[in-house]
């Protein structure tokens, strides 16, 4: 090895060991929450606060679902003024584009999919705490009426601050997976 | 229809009031549901009494995606 390289592994050394910085995880865990058996709704409370503005909440494990459903999100006890789209490809048809879409609606609609061993729930959330708009990203759902993976993107329009979210299938029951809930280090 | 609801580690019955929250969510989303594949059948039909019409205007497969894929 050359002296330049030496010095150069040398000063990557130092930096990495000696700033906190360049070592800490930008992804911090907040909760996990394991799934019950043969639930309609999974709420999970006491998740957001100020010291994250934007989360990422992911199911693994083994998640399974009595139906082929949506996995619709709801923010806190919001209710109304949910609007979004997704888009999806449809596997069948060498990628034919499929969207939906929902406008002032009672929850986030197509923010993931549950069926018999498969559940895909994989969501960013931000500012959900912030007492402003909060927007979501879904990435890799399913939509089972046009076999296609896609994404969906939305906004909850209300100003208010939430520190909860709930899960819930379009249709039949889940059971099993575990809810991961991380922050994103502000 | 009875659910049960998740809150944390805490698995109840849902009251009559969440119960017809969930069932309104699900309502909602069948019929919307339904709508989609409806639409999915029409454009299907549609798409294939297009390509019926184009074969017999002697067009190849390869031809009619070669214009329209």
């Amino acid at each position: 090895m050359t002296d330049r390289g030496q010095f150069s592994q040398s000063v990557a050394y130092r930096r990495a060991m000696n700033n906190p910085i360049a070592t800490a995880p930008g992804l911090e865990l907040i909760t996990t929450q394991v799934i019950g058996t043969a639930v309609s709704s999974v709420q999970v409370t006491s998740c957001f606060s100020a010291s994250y503005d934007i989360y990422r909440v992911i199911v693994g494990g083994n998640g399974t679902s009595s139906a082929d459903a949506d996995l619709q999100l709801r923010i806190g006890s919001l209710t109304s003024g949910y609007n979004g789209g997704q888009f999806s490809t449809d596997f069948n048809t060498a990628g034919t584009v499929n969207g939906r879409a929902f406008i002032s609606d009672s929850s986030f609609r197509f923010a993931g999919f549950c069926g018999t061993g498969r559940f895909i729930f994989n969501v960013d959330i931000i500012n959900p705490f912030l007492a402003q708009r909060t927007f979501v990203s879904a990435f890799n759902n399913f939509q089972f009426t046009a076999n296609g993976f896609g994404m969906m993107g939305g906004e909850q329009t209300s100003a208010s601050s939430s520190t909860g979210f709930d899960i819930r299938p379009s249709s039949g029951t889940i059971t099993g997976g575990t809810i991961r809930v991380y922050g994103y280090k502000n | 229809m009875k659910h049960k609801i998740q809150i944390n580690d805490l698995v109840r019955d849902a009251t009559l009031e969440e119960a017809a929250d969930i069932d309104d969510m699900r309502a909602k989303a069948l019929a919307d549901n339904a709508r989609e594949l409806l639409l999915k059948e029409d454009k299907n039909v549609i798409r294939n009494s297009a390509l019926n019409k184009l074969k017999l205007l002697g067009l190849t497969v390869e031809e009619i995606m070669a214009v329209v894929g």
